[in-house]
C-alpha cells in the first residue's frame, strides 16, 4: 500500500518558485496498477520520483507499506529503493557500456542476488522478453522497443514490490508500444507488483486498473 | 548566408557548452596556460642569460677584433708598451681583469676591469667615456679609484666620494667611488652591470698582478695580425675576440637546450590535455552536430568550427600562459643564472628581458599545439552521421578496433625512439627526437595496456569488492576513449617526474661518491673567493706540527688551440695519489707517465668536448711557447662541465714560471686530532692574508649544497610538469565523471547509495591513477637511463651510474593516485548532493 499525505513540492526555476504539487494526497492499494495522466508540467514525473524516494517533498509524508519514506535518510531511502522498487524510464536508461546481460544483472548484483537462482531468473526474463539471443549485445545495437523490454526486465529482475514507469512507451511507435505494454501486463498482471505508470496516452492508461488525472478529475 | 547560420549556431552552442562547463573550460585553459608558461619562461630565462652575456661581451670587448691573452703569469706590461710605441699597433688597450666580492655577500661577484682610459676610446667607447667624467689625475693618483654604473651605485647605496670595501685574494681592499657612469646607450648600461672600472695600475694592485696584464685588446687589420702573432710574449696567444666569446657561450648551449627540451615536455603533456578536452566537447555535442549535419552543415564547416573553437581556447590559454610565463621567468632567470655561474662562468643578469620573439614563439606553439591536438576530435565531429547520434558504446567499440593499430604504432615509435637514442655518437638532436618518440610511443601503448589489465583485473576486483569492484574495472575499460587519454597524459607526466628524479638522484649519488673518493685530506686550506696563497702564509701553514703530508694545488687558465683551458696543477705525494678515479687509462702506467714523462690527465668532460682520448696529445700555450702533452688517463670528475687538464707540479714548473699555490690539502699525522690541528693552522695564519679552512666533510657538504642549488631549476621544471599532469588528469577524469552523470543517476535510481557511488567513482579514478603510475615506472626508468647515459653524457660529458631510489618511484605512483582521487572528489560530491530524479531530468 502506498499512502501519500499532503505532498507539496516546488522548484526554483530562473529565480522563480514554481509549485508543482500542493498538498496532494492519494492512496494506492497493494497490487494495484495506477496510471498517472495529466498535461505536461503538472507534476507526474515529480510524483513518481517522490514515490521512488529519488526526491523528497517539501511537505507531507509518503508511506510505502510500513515504511515512511520521508522519515528515512538518503542512504536508507536508496537501500529501500534498491530492494523494493524497480524503475522504467522513457529513454530506457540502460548503461551503454554494459551488455544486455550485464544490465540485467545490475540490480541482482546490488542486492546480492546474483547467485545461480538470480542468473536463472535473469535468463528466464530475457527469454520472456524475447531477447535471449541478445544477451551479449550492447544496448545501442537494440531497437527502442527491444531496449525498453530489457529495461522492464531489469526493473523486475530483483522481484521489487513496486514498479515505477515514467512514460515507458513515450518514444516508441504504436506497434512497438503495444508489444512493450503486453509485456508489462504479462509480468505485472498477477497482482504481485504494484505499478505506478506515468503516461500521456489514454490508451496506455486504460490498460491500468485505475487512472489518476493530476490537475483534473479522477476516472 | 545559408551556410553562415548553422556555423554561428554551432559557435553559439559551443560557447554556451563551454560556459556551462566552467570546470572543464577552466582546466583546459589552465593546461594550455601552464604548458605555454613553462616553455615561454624557460625561453625568456635562456634569452635573458644569453642577452646579458652578449651585452656584457659587447660592452667589455667593444670594437676589439683580437685579444692577446696571457697565460698564468699574464703579459709583461713592458711588452704592451713596446707593441704600442715601437710597433705602432693601435688602437690597443691593456686589460687587467678579475673578480672581487663584497663582504658578507658570497653569491655576488663584481668584475674589476682595469684599463687605461686614454687607450679605450678606439676600443671600448662606453668605457672610454670615463675619461670625460673623471679627472684623469684622480683616476691615476688615487690607488683605489673606481667608476661604476650610476645604477649600480644606487643598487649598492653609494655615491661619488664614498668608500667601500671589496675582498680579493683573502684581503680586504678599500675603494673610492670617483663617479657614476651613465652610458648613452641603454644596452651598454646592461653590459657594464656589476663592473668596477679602474685604472690599470690600481687594478693590478688590487688583483695582485703588478707589472702584468691579463690581456691586450686590439683592433687589427689583416696585415697586422701576422705582425702581432710574431711578437707574442711566451705563454700568450692571439685570439679572435668573437670566437673567444662564442666558445665561452657555446658551453652553455647544451644546458639551455636541456631546459628547452624539458619545457617542451610540459607542452606535450598539455597537448594531451587539449586533445582530451576537445574530444569531450565534441562527443558531448554529437546530437547537436548530427542535427546540424541534417540541416545542411557540411563536414568542412563543422571541421572548421571545431578547429576555430580549439584556436580560441588555445589563444585565451596562451595569453594567460604568456603572462604566467613572464612571471615565472623572473624566478627562472635567477635559477638559470645561478646554474651558469656554478657550472660555467660569472654572469650577472639583473633583470628579465622580454624578447618579443619568445612571446611570438610561445603563442605559435600554444595555439598551434591546441589546433593540432583538436584535429582528431574535429575529424570525429565530421564523422557524425546526419540525424544520428553517435552512441557512446558505438564510439567505445570503435576505439577498441583501434587498439591493435595503436599497439603497433606505439611499439614502432618506441623502437624508433630507442634506435635514435643510440644512432649517433655525438649531438643532441637525434637523442632528443628519440626521447620524444619513445614518450609518444609509450603513450600510444597506454590504452591497449589499460584495456588488457582492467579486463584481467575484473574478476579479481569483483572477488574483492563485489559489484562495485566489478563496475570499477568494467567502467575503466568501457570508457577507454576517455580513460585511455587521461591515463596516457598522466603516465607521460609521471614518467617525466620519475625520469628527472632518478637522473638528479643518480647524479647526486655519483657526485657524492666521487667527492668521497676525491676528498682525502683532513683539512683544505684556500683563499676565500679563489686566488693565490701568499708564500709567507703557505710557509707558516706547512710548518705547523702534526702534519703528515700536504698536497698543493694551482688552478689557472692557459691557451689550448682555440680556447682557454682550465689547468689544474697538483703536487701530490705518492701516499695521497688515490684521490683520482680513472675512467680510461691504466692507473699504474698513467701515474708513471704523469710523474716522469710530463703526461697529463684529462677530466671526462674535457676529453668529451675536445674529442680526446688516452694516447692523444694536448697542445697548451706554455711559458716557453706551445707544447704538446701526452694524455695518460681520463678521470671521472664532476667539478665543472667545461672540464680541465690535470698536470703534475713538476711538469708545470718546467714550462711556466709561476710558483703560486691556490690551495693546500693537509693530512694529519697519525694520532693527531684534526680539530686541534685545524686550530693550530688557523692560529699560525691569523695575521695577514685571510684563509679559509674546511674539513673534507664540510667541503663535501658545501659541494652537495651547490649541486642542489644547480639543480633547483630542474626541480622547478619537474614540479611544473607535475602541475600540468595534475591539471590534465583532473580535467580528463572530471569531464569523464560529468559525462557519465546520467549513467550515475541511473545507478542511483536503481538503488546505489551516494556513498557507494562515491566509492565507485573514486575507485575507478584510483585504478586509472594507479595503473598510469605503474605504467610510468618502466618509461620513467627508460627516460632516466636515456638522460643519464645519452643526453647528460653528451651535454656535459659526465658519465654517471643509474641509481634507482624506490622512494622516488613510490612518490611518483602516489602522486598519480592522489591526482586521480582529487579528480573524483567533485563529481562524487555533486552526485551526493543531487537527487537522481533531478540528475535524470537535467541530463
Amino acid at each position: 500500500m502506498i499512502d501519500l499525505e499532503g505532498i507539496s513540492r516546488a522548484f526554483l526555476e530562473g529565480g522563480q518558485r514554481r509549485v508543482v504539487l500542493d498538498g496532494f494526497s492519494e492512496w494506492i492499494g497493494d497490487g494495484e496498477r495506477l496510471a498517472l495522466v495529466g498535461r505536461s508540467g503538472v507534476g507526474k514525473s515529480t510524483l513518481l520520483n517522490l514515490i521512488g524516494g529519488m526526491d523528497l517533498p517539501d511537505a507531507g509524508t509518503i508511506r510505502i507499506g510500513d515504511t515512511d519514506l520521508t522519515a528515512l535518510n538518503e542512504r536508507d531511502r536508496t537501500l529501500f529503493r534498491r530492494h523494493r522498487i524497480g524503475f522504467v524510464f522513457q529513454f530506457f536508461n540502460l548503461i551503454p557500456t554494459l551488455t544486455v546481460a550485464e544490465n540485467l544483472h545490475m540490480p541482482l548484483e546490488m542486492t546480492g542476488g546474483l547467485d545461480a537462482d538470480g542468473r536463472a531468473r535473469a535468463t528466464g526474463l530475457l527469454q520472456r522478453v524475447g531477447l535471449a539471443d541478445r544477451a551479449d549485445a550492447f544496448p545501442d545495437a537494440l531497437s527502442g522497443g527491444e531496449q525498453q523490454r530489457i529495461a522492464i526486465a531489469r526493473a523486475l529482475v530483483h522481484r521489487p514490490r513496486l514498479l515505477l514507469a515514467d512514460e515507458p512507451t513515450g518514444t516508441l511507435d504504436a506497434a512497438t508500444a503495444e508489444t512493450v505494454l503486453e509485456l508489462l501486463d504479462e509480468l505485472t498482471g498477477d497482482g504481485q507488483v504494484t505499478v505506478v505508470l506515468v503516461t500521456h496516452s489514454m490508451d496506455v492508461a486504460r490498460r491500468m486498473d485505475r487512472i489518476l488525472h493530476l490537475g483534473g478529475e479522477q476516472a | 548566408m545559408a551556410a553562415g547560420l548553422p556555423r554561428s549556431l554551432l559557435l553559439r552552442a559551443s560557447i554556451r557548452y563551454l560556459v556551462r562547463h566552467p570546470w572543464q573550460l577552466g582546466l583546459a585553459l589552465l593546461g594550455v596556460a601552464i604548458g605555454v608558461a613553462v616553455v615561454v619562461a624557460v625561453d625568456l630565462a635562456n634569452q635573458s642569460a644569453s642577452r646579458a652575456f652578449s651585452l656584457s661581451t659587447d660592452a667589455l670587448t667593444g670594437q676589439t677584433t683580437h685579444q692577446v691573452v696571457g697565460g698564468p703569469q699574464g703579459i709583461p706590461e713592458a711588452w704592451y708598451v713596446e707593441l704600442r710605441r715601437d710597433h705602432g699597433i693601435r688602437p690597443a688597450a691593456p686589460v687587467v681583469e678579475g673578480f672581487v666580492r663584497l663582504p658578507g655577500d658570497d653569491r655576488r661577484s663584481l668584475r674589476v676591469l682595469g684599463v687605461d682610459v686614454f687607450a679605450e676610446t678606439g676600443v671600448r667607447p662606453a668605457v672610454g667615456a670615463v675619461s670625460g667624467l673623471v679627472d684623469a689625475g684622480d683616476l691615476l693618483a688615487r690607488p683605489g679609484g673606481a667608476v661604476m654604473l650610476a645604477e649600480d651605485l644606487r643598487w649598492l647605496e653609494l655615491e661619488p666620494g664614498d668608500s667601500f670595501t671589496v675582498s680579493h685574494g683573502g684581503r680586504d681592499h678599500d675603494l673610492r667611488v670617483l663617479a657614476g657612469l651613465e652610458p648613452a646607450r641603454e644596452l651598454e648600461a646592461v653590459g657594464l652591470q656589476d663592473v668596477i672600472i679602474m685604472d690599470v695600475a690600481a687594478a693590478q694592485e688590487l688583483l695582485g698582478r703588478t707589472g702584468h696584464l691579463d690581456r691586450v685588446d686590439l683592433v687589427l687589420t689583416e696585415d697586422q695580425v701576422a705582425t702581432v702573432d710574431a711578437l707574442l710574449p711566451p705563454g700568450a696567444r692571439l685570439a679572435e675576440a668573437d670566437q673567444r666569446a662564442a666558445a665561452l657561450e657555446q658551453m652553455t648551449d647544451a644546458f639551455q637546450l636541456n631546459l628547452q627540451a624539458f619545457s617542451l615536455l610540459a607542452l606535450v603533456v598539455g597537448a594531451f590535455l587539449i586533445y582530451n578536452t576537445m574530444t569531450f566537447s565534441v562527443v558531448q555535442r554529437r546530437q547537436l552536430m548530427g542535427m546540424l549535419r541534417a540541416t545542411g552543415t557540411t563536414r568542412g564547416e563543422l571541421f572548421r568550427v571545431i578547429l576555430l573553437e580549439a584556436a580560441v581556447i588555445g589563444l585565451v590559454g596562451t595569453m594567460l600562459g604568456l603572462l604566467l610565463g613572464i612571471t615565472l621567468a623572473t624566478v627562472l632567470v635567477d635559477l638559470v643564472t645561478r646554474t651558469i655561474n656554478d657550472l660555467y662562468f660569472v654572469l650577472s643578469v639583473r633583470e628579465l628581458s622580454v624578447a618579443p620573439e619568445s612571446l611570438v614563439r610561445g603563442m605559435l606553439l600554444g595555439v598551434g599545439m591546441t589546433v593540432v591536438a583538436a584535429l582528431a576530435p574535429a575529424r570525429e565531429a565530421t564523422a557524425i552521421p546526419p540525424r544520428a547520434a553517435l552512441s557512446r558504446s558505438h564510439l567505445e567499440r570503435g576505439r577498441l578496433r583501434w587498439l591493435p593499430g595503436l599497439s603497433l604504432a606505439g611499439l614502432v615509435l618506441a623502437a624508433l625512439g630507442t634506435m635514435l637514442l643510440g644512432a649517433t655518437e655525438r649531438g643532441l638532436l637525434a637523442p632528443f627526437a628519440g626521447l620524444f618518440a619513445l614518450i609518444i610511443g609509450a603513450a600510444f601503448l597506454v590504452p591497449p595496456l589499460l584495456w588488457l589489465v582492467t579486463r584481467l583485473l575484473t574478476p579479481v576486483l569483483g572477488a574483492l569488492g563485489g559489484f562495485i569492484g566489478r563496475m570499477t574495472a568494467r567502467g575503466v575499460a568501457a570508457s577507454l576513449s576517455r580513460t585511455g587519454v587521461a591515463a596516457a597524459a598522466l603516465m607521460v607526466a609521471v614518467s617525466a617526474v620519475i625520469g628527472v628524479g632518478v637522473m638528479v638522484d643518480s647524479f647526486r649519488t655519483t657526485f657524492a661518491d666521487w667527492l668521497d673518493a676525491t676528498l682525502h685530506a683532513d683539512i683544505y686550506v684556500s683563499v676565500p673567493g679563489g686566488g693565490a696563497m701568499e708564500p709567507e702564509q703557505r710557509q707558516r701553514l706547512e710548518a705547523v706540527d702534526g702534519i703528515e703530508l700536504v698536497t698543493r694545488s694551482r688552478f689557472v687558465r692557459v691557451g689550448a688551440d682555440d680556447h682557454d683551458a682550465r689547468l689544474r696543477v697538483f703536487e701530490i705525494p705518492p701516499a695521497a695519489e688515490d684521490g683520482f678515479s680513472f675512467r680510461a687509462g691504466d692507473p699504474e702506467s698513467a701515474w708513471r707517465a704523469y710523474r716522469e714523462d710530463g703526461a697529463v690527465f684529462l677530466t671526462e668532460p674535457y676529453a668529451w668536448h675536445r674529442e680526446l682520448a688516452v694516447g692523444d696529445r694536448v697542445r697548451l700555450d706554455t711559458g716557453e711557447g706551445p707544447r704538446e702533452f701526452p694524455v695518460a688517463a681520463v678521470l671521472y670528475d664532476y667539478g665543472t662541465s667545461e672540464g680541465a687538464v690535470i698536470m703534475a707540479r713538476a711538469t708545470y714548473d718546467r714550462y711556466w714560471d709561476d710558483p703560486a699555490i691556490d690551495s693546500i690539502g693537509v693530512f694529519a699525522a697519525s694520532g693527531v686530532d684534526t680539530g686541534a690541528l685545524r686550530e693550530r693552522l688557523q692560529q699560525a695564519t691569523a695575521d695577514g692574508q685571510h684563509l679559509q679552512f674546511r674539513s673534507s666533510r664540510e667541503l663535501r657538504e658545501l659541494s652537495l649544497e651547490i649541486f642542489d642549488q644547480t639543480f633547483t631549476i630542474t626541480q622547478v621544471l619537474r614540479i611544473l610538469a607535475i602541475l600540468v599532469a595534475v591539471t590534465g588528469v583532473l580535467s580528463a577524469l572530471l569531464a569523464l565523471a560529468l559525462e557519465r552523470a546520467r549513467e550515475y543517476a541511473v545507478l542511483r535510481a536503481n538503488g546505489m547509495t551516494p556513498r557507494e557511488l562515491g566509492v565507485l567513482v573514486t575507485a575507478q579514478n584510483v585504478l586509472v591513477g594507479l595503473l598510469s603510475g605503474l605504467f610510468a615506472i618502466p618509461l620513467g626508468l627508460g627516460l632516466a637511463a636515456a638522460l643519464i647515459l645519452v643526453i647528460n653524457q653528451r651535454s656535459f660529458g659526465w658519465s654517471m651510474d643509474l641509481a634507482v631510489d624506490p622512494w622516488i618511484l613510490a612518490q611518483a605512483v602516489a602522486l598519480a593516485v592522489a591526482a586521480a582521487v582529487a579528480a573524483g572528489l567533485y563529481p562524487a560530491w555533486r552526485m551526493a548532493r543531487t537527487s537522481p530524479g533531478q540528475a535524470l531530468r537535467e541530463e
